[in-house]
């Protein structure tokens, strides 16, 4: 089986670099039981060969889509990014064995061919995860203040020291911290407040929390995480002003805060074994 | 309050519970009025009812945003909205401010009621929201 990373071989493009630059580590793990080989060009792979092609912004990339079809008929995708489900296009997911892709919608669902995976956690993870217990900071918040939410977010929990603010004024804009300092702090968090994304509700930091071993408080806007991540055991609010009760009362409790953060790990190690065993199924490796 | 008709008639399904109707409404005008300041408003008046409060504030800020660019309103081909509409939507802010218990929102809500002053607080929200733009 071949790997063809395409997500920014044709156009240097914000999106495309992301990705090459932070989705890697995130998918490599989500292949990691599956035999491959990555390669840059495709001229040299016999045309029965498995491949799978990663890939974003794809509407854009029409001409090298219409010489794979031509090539190949042993296609899988991993399509990135496409928050708004804009790409979604069913004539083009025809030509592949089958799809997986970020950012869960409903009418995904009822495509067989498509696989719904999370959106994952930015490449740069550091190594040693802190205990519940050795945690400094009780909350932060790192991003953009995109609306209510976000600024509800900062207004509720503001006094519930200590935290870690970092307020950036957009995606990857110039305070944004580098990842080795994102983690860092993030190591060092017993809860993470993660609210909606700028149009749908997943964002990195549910993900990057969870690998961080920090609790996430969700925001849940349309039960999504309960359909989309079933079984998981986060702390949902619908306000924001509901999540300081919850952080006081888990400070409060030791026991109970090892309980919640041992019970969030074991299902999200469970949750990302049983998508590897699924993604290996359906490759068919 | 509304200057398009359809909007009045959608303004009255909302008030009288007739929830799927109102979105009905909603779908069909979204394409073509989806940055107007009074289908924002009703839209803002739907997610409420849709306990989607976060969302239903955004699109009231939007709203005055809108309303307050003449070049933007003029680019649309849209008409600048009424006072009554206008002192609705801050109205509508407050109770949801009131809602996610927001103090500064409130305080903030309630002062521009009281000047009268759409324009100001626009620019307050700007500053304290600063990811809502509009695409133009």
């Amino acid at each position: 089986m071949k790997l063809f990373w395409n997500t920014n071989n044709l156009a240097s493009t914000f999106w495309g670099n992301y990705h090459q630059k932070n989705s890697k580590n995130w998918i490599y793990e989500l292949l990691e039981n599956v035999k491959f080989d990555e390669i840059n060009d495709l001229r040299k792979i016999e045309s029965k060969e498995k491949i799978i092609i990663v890939d974003s912004e794809v509407p854009n990339k029409q001409n090298f889509y219409s010489n794979i079809f031509r090539n190949f008929n042993n296609l899988y995708l991993i399509h990135l990014g496409d928050e708004g489900g804009r790409e979604y296009n069913e004539a083009f997911y025809s030509n592949f064995k089958h799809i997986f892709r970020t950012f869960h919608l409903n009418k995904f669902s009822n495509n067989k061919k498509i696989t719904s995976i999370p959106i994952g956690y930015k490449s740069g993870l550091i190594k040693n995860k802190l205990n519940i217990s050795k945690k400094k900071y009780l909350w932060s918040f790192m991003g953009t203040i995109h609306g209510a939410s976000r600024f509800d977010l900062i207004h509720q929990n503001q006094d519930i020291k200590p935290n870690f603010i970092n307020i950036t004024k957009n995606f990857g804009g110039d305070n944004t911290l580098n990842s080795d300092d994102y983690y860092n702090i993030l190591n060092q968090c017993t809860f993470s407040l993660v609210p909606h994304g700028y149009l749908h509700p997943e964002t990195y930091r549910l993900y990057e929390s969870l690998e961080c071993g920090s609790i996430p408080i969700i925001e849940n806007p349309y039960n999504f995480f309960d359909k989309f991540l079933k079984n998981h055991p986060f702390y949902s609010i619908s306000v924001w002003s509901e999540a300081k009760e919850k952080i006081e009362n888990l400070v409060k409790d030791q026991n109970k805060l090892n309980e919640v953060a041992d019970k969030t790990q074991e299902w999200w190690v469970n949750y990302k074994k049983e998508l590897k065993d699924n993604i290996i199924k359906i490759l068919n490796v | 309050m509304f200057k398009i008709k359809n909007f009045a008639e959608l303004h009255k399904f909302l008030d009288n519970n007739k929830y799927d109707e109102a979105n009905k409404i909603l779908i069909h005008n979204r394409e073509k009025f989806y940055m107007h300041p009074e289908y924002l408003f009703l839209m803002a008046r739907y997610l409420k009812i849709n306990k989607k409060y976060y969302q239903a504030i955004d699109c009231l800020h939007a709203a005055l945003q809108h309303n307050n660019d003449l070049n933007f309103l003029n680019s649309k081909n849209y008409e600048k909205t009424t006072d009554e509409l206008v002192k609705n939507i801050m109205l509508l802010i407050l109770e949801l401010s009131k809602f996610i218990k927001n103090q500064t929102l409130i305080v903030e809500t309630e002062d521009a009621l009281k000047n009268l002053d759409n324009w100001k607080f626009t620019q307050k929200l700007d500053l304290l929201m600063p990811g809502v733009k509009r695409n133009k």
